[in-house]
Formats: structure tokens, sequence, C-alpha cells
């Protein structure tokens, strides 16, 4: 069996600082990562092909940067990786990026499932999963806590707001998982050795046969602004600490 | 005259995005579409000027080869839905389908320039909040529940039954109901406990502190999904509980990005916190430096000294 993970290369958003004054984001030299939900799926993707038996494939999308990925993804596990690369491909909308994949998906050919973490950490639109799943015209299943194979029948646990929902459906299919799916190991050193002679398959959107036209976002961006927490930022230390708090909480009427 | 549609199966969800088109366009065509019945007849007193109501599924996601089907035809200038994670599945399948954008968990919508509607939505965590212009239509989002109040009752519009729909490829085996609403959200005060807290049995410090103040007890991620000290409807964040109390106390919490857009919108929040440098600090209005073991029971007592928190 063939399984097909995707994952994302983001931006750390515990590295981002935001300038109080004027709002605005420092972006440079902040730290890329495998998207941590992403680590998950990888996990669910290696799994699943160790106990099927077959392959697990890393599928990624992005601009040049992704590149620094390759090696980390591999070492998770992978028998391979794919990679669609373009400088326009950079911060793309979801629907690009779900227009890539899915021409990347028919590219890589034979497959049963593919799989997803169930959003991304930095936009976290929760979007490219059933976006890819509904362009190749499976069946989607989100937000899924636990699966089994049997044969060709996908059974899963999605976790939704209002209980635990169990379906099935035929392969081939798209799942998105939460972290509850499994913990992601942490590379050994062999294991990180040997991503790097693992082979990696470099397309570009055109080789994809996508023109300009499909990768256009469909929004513009009018302002990204830092969240700005606006505290009074008061800090108490020492022995009155404690009343000299109550004091002032019981003259704001908070209690 | 364009038509704005609001897809859902809650009857409360339904009313609210409802409000929401209202505002977006308030004379436009209004249709609310579900297959839930309850949620028709709320649609069509509260603001729907059509409302349709589909059948013959066991789940709501069967009905998107139906609703892409329609929206082809009748071409709606923008479709809105809740937040919850079928309706998320809804609203990607849908975009796809209509090779349209999407904003998830739109905080903010408006008609823009031109035929654009502009939209407001927090990424990197919540660090940041992003303003964004369609530049073509429909637009889809989904919105969170809680910001805007539903349209005054009037006399109902008809309810159309719809048919027609096509066998779902995910079929239903179960579904376990396990409603994960907390109380957290009602709650005046929460006190909230983070990674300082070193046993599960300290938890009664919280419970302690929130009981005199008549409140709720919550915690971060981590001790709801890593340790499980507490079950996940109480853990509060961006993929969380939101929640915005009057008073909120953290107790060893360090202030993670994810964790405060959980409660960004708290009136007042006061830390304890023993290191000086975490994030904590910076996003309180009080912190109390120190040991979470040592200022605890001295508020405890000085609560209780004063008649209790209330």
């Amino acid at each position: 069996m063939r399984f097909i993970v995707c994952y994302k290369w983001t931006l750390d958003e515990e590295d981002i600082r935001v300038d109080r004054e004027t709002r605005a984001l420092a972006l440079d030299h902040v730290r890329q990562r495998i998207s941590p939900y992403d680590r998950n799926a990888i996990e669910c993707g290696v799994r699943l092909a160790e106990e099927q038996g077959g392959e697990a494939v890393a599928l990624s999308v992005g601009g040049p940067e992704v590149a620094d990925s390759l090696k980390d993804a591999l070492s998770r596990g992978p028998a391979h990786a794919v990679w669609v690369g373009c400088p326009e491909l950079s911060g793309a909308d979801a629907a690009a990026v779900a227009k890539t994949l899915a021409a990347a998906v028919r590219h890589i050919g034979e497959y049963d499932l593919l799989i997803c973490g169930e959003g991304s950490s930095d936009y976290y639109n929760q979007q490219t999963g059933p976006r890819l799943a509904a362009l190749l015209g499976i069946p989607a299943v989100t937000s899924v806590s636990g699966l089994t194979l049997s044969g060709r029948v996908l059974r899963a646990e999605r976790k939704l707001e209002e209980g635990l929902e169990i379906v099935e459906t035929d392969l081939p299919a798209l799942v998105t998982v939460l972290p509850d799916i499994g913990e992601a190991r942490i590379p050994n050193l062999k294991q990180i050795l040997a991503a790097g002679k693992k082979p990696v398959v470099r397309l570009t959107p055109a080789e994809l046969g996508l023109g300009p036209e499909a990768l256009e976002p469909r929004a513009r961006r009018e302002s990204l602004l830092g969240t700005v927490a606006d505290r009074k930022r008061i800090v108490l230390r020492g022995e009155g600490a404690v009343a000299e708090l109550l004091t002032k909480l019981r003259a704001e009427g908070r209690c | 005259m364009a038509k704005l549609w609001v897809i859902a199966e809650k009857a409360d969800t339904a009313v609210e995005l409802l409000a929401w088109a209202k505002e977006l366009g308030p004379a436009e065509q209004l249709v609310c579409l579900t297959g839930n019945p309850a949620a028709a007849a709320a649609a069509a007193v509260q603001g729907a000027d059509r409302v349709l109501l589909f059948s013959g599924a066991a789940r709501p996601e069967a009905y998107v080869p139906d609703w892409l089907a329609l929206a082809q035809r009748e071409e709606p200038a923008a479709i809105l839905l809740g937040a919850d994670r079928r309706a998320k599945e809804i609203a990607a399948a849908l975009a796809a389908g209509l090779d349209a954008g999407l904003v998830s968990d739109c905080v903010q919508l408006r008609q823009g320039e031109g035929e654009g509607y502009y939209s407001e939505r927090y990424i990197y965590g919540g660090l940041a909040l992003l303003g964004e212009t369609t530049t073509r239509r429909p637009l889809l989002a989904t919105i969170p529940a809680g910001k805007v109040t539903p349209l005054p009752a009037r006399a109902a519009v008809a309810v159309e039954n719809m048919s027609g729909t096509r066998p779902d490829p995910v079929r239903l085996v179960e579904l376990r109901p396990q409603p994960s609403v907390s109380a957290l959200t009602e709650a005046r005060v929460i006190v909230c406990v983070g990674r300082g807290l070193l046993k599960q049995e300290d938890l009664r410090l919280a419970r302690d502190l929130a009981a005199a103040f008549g409140g709720e007890i919550g915690c971060t991620r981590p001790i709801a999904e890593e340790r499980r000290w507490l079950p996940e409807k109480c853990y509060l964040g961006i993929t969380g509980q939101k929640a915005a109390p009057e008073l909120y106390i953290t107790l060893g919490v360090s202030g993670q990005i994810q964790h405060m857009s959980g409660v960004r919108d708290s009136k007042c929040i006061v830390a304890v916190e023993k290191n000086d440098a975490a994030p904590i600090v910076e996003a309180a209005d009080y912190t109390i430096i120190g040991d979470l073991y040592e200022v605890t029971p001295q508020l405890l007592a000085a609560l209780k000294d004063q008649g209790g928190g209330r």
C-alpha cells in the first residue's frame, strides 16, 4: 500500500517578535520547522506502512525554503519525498496549495490513503486536506483521532464538538489527523544519516501542468498586525503582594 | 440583488450567521440551507428570505454535492458557515468545488471595495491579525459563534423541502454523544493551571481558589492533552475553549501565545508565576512573582478573612 503524507514547512511562531509601537512582525531570523500537526501525520503514515506493508511518501509544496525540510521529513520514516516548489508558492493560499498537491498526487499515480495534519501551525486554515480530497474526488474524513484499516475499508474515529463519530469509507481516501493519532518520533542519529540518502523528486508547478492562474491567490493582503495585549502589566512581589492585589481587584469591582 | 448563503446544522448557528449576512449586505436575499428542521424553523423567522431544508442523509457532509450544484446555478456572492469541525470540512469541500477563497475562523467581515469582501482572522497561533480583501466571488467564511446578536423574530417564510441526495461515500457507523462544551464560556471567574503545577493532587489548590471566587477551573493544553489531569473540555487556547471572563487567574502558566489567544477578551488577567521573564507577565494586568504553592494559600487565607471573594 502507498500512504502519501502531506506536510508544511512553517515559521516557528515562538521566534516571531511583535513591535509594541508599530505592531509590525519581525519575521527575519525566525526558525522554520515541520508544522507540529504534520509530524503526527507523518508518524501515522509511517506506522501504517509498517503495519500494512508498503511505503510512506512525504509530499510538500512551497518555496525554495522547503529544501531545508526534506532531511527532517525523511528522518521520520518515509521512503522518499516529493517536493513541488517555486517562489510563488511561498506563503501561497490554501486554494493554490491544494491544487498543486492534487496535481502532485496525480503525478505520483497509485496511492491508497492520503494523510494530512488537521491544520498548519502558522495559518491553521484547516482547509488543505478537505480541499485536496474534493479536487481528487475521493472521500475525506477530517479530525481523525484514531483509525484502522481492514482490507480496502478504512474505519476512523472523528473527534467532533458533539461527540465521537465513527465512520467507514473505502480506499482510496483522505484523512486529516489530530495529534491524538499518535506521538511523533524523535529521529535518532542513524535515521538522520539515512535520511540524506533517500530519494527526493523535485518538481515545479509548470512541470505538473499548472499555469500561473492556478496559483493566483483568492484574496489580497491588506494588513498584518501583531496582536498587542492591552494590559496593565503591574508586577507585584514580596510579602504585601497578595493584599495589594486584592485591594486593586476590589477597587476595580472584580471581586 | 445578490444572494448570501448561510449553511448551518444548529438553530443558534443559523440565526447568528443570518445576522452576519444581514450586516454584510442589508439589501441582499438571505438564503439558509440546512439538514435540520429545527434550524430551518429558526431561520425562517429570524432573518432568512428563503429556507431550503434538505433531508435523507445521516450526516450533513453528505449534502455537499447538492449544495455545490446549487451554488454553481445560483451563484451566491458569499457562503457563511459555523466554525465547528463538520462545518469546516463542508466549507473547504465547497470552496474547492467553486475554486473560491475561504476565510477560516473569520472574526471580522464586511463589504470591501467593489465586489470584494474584507475579512480578518488570526494567524501564527493568535500572534497576528490578517486583513484581506477577496479578489473574486464567492467568498466563503467559517465564523465562530457568540459574536453577534440574532435578528429579531418576524413572520415566518415558507420552508422549502429539498430532495435528491446522493449516497454518502463516508458511512456513519455510530455517533457517541459527548458534549465538549464546558461551563468555561459562561464563567465570571476562571482559575487556570499550567505546567507550573507539579502534581495532579495539587489541582485542589486551583479548585479551592475557583470556589472562593465562585468560578470555574480551566487549564492549558499540556495539562489536558499530555498529562491528562483534566478533561479536554477544560483546556483554553486558540485550538481549545475560548472564554472572556471578568477575572482570569493563572497559576503556573507561562503565557504561550496559543494559550493567551483563547482568553484575550478577558476583562482582567491575574497571574501567579515564578519566572519574571515569562511571557505571561507582559500579557497580564497583575502578576504576583512567586511560587504558586506559597501564593495560592495566602490568597485563599486572605479571601477567607475578608468573607470570601464575592
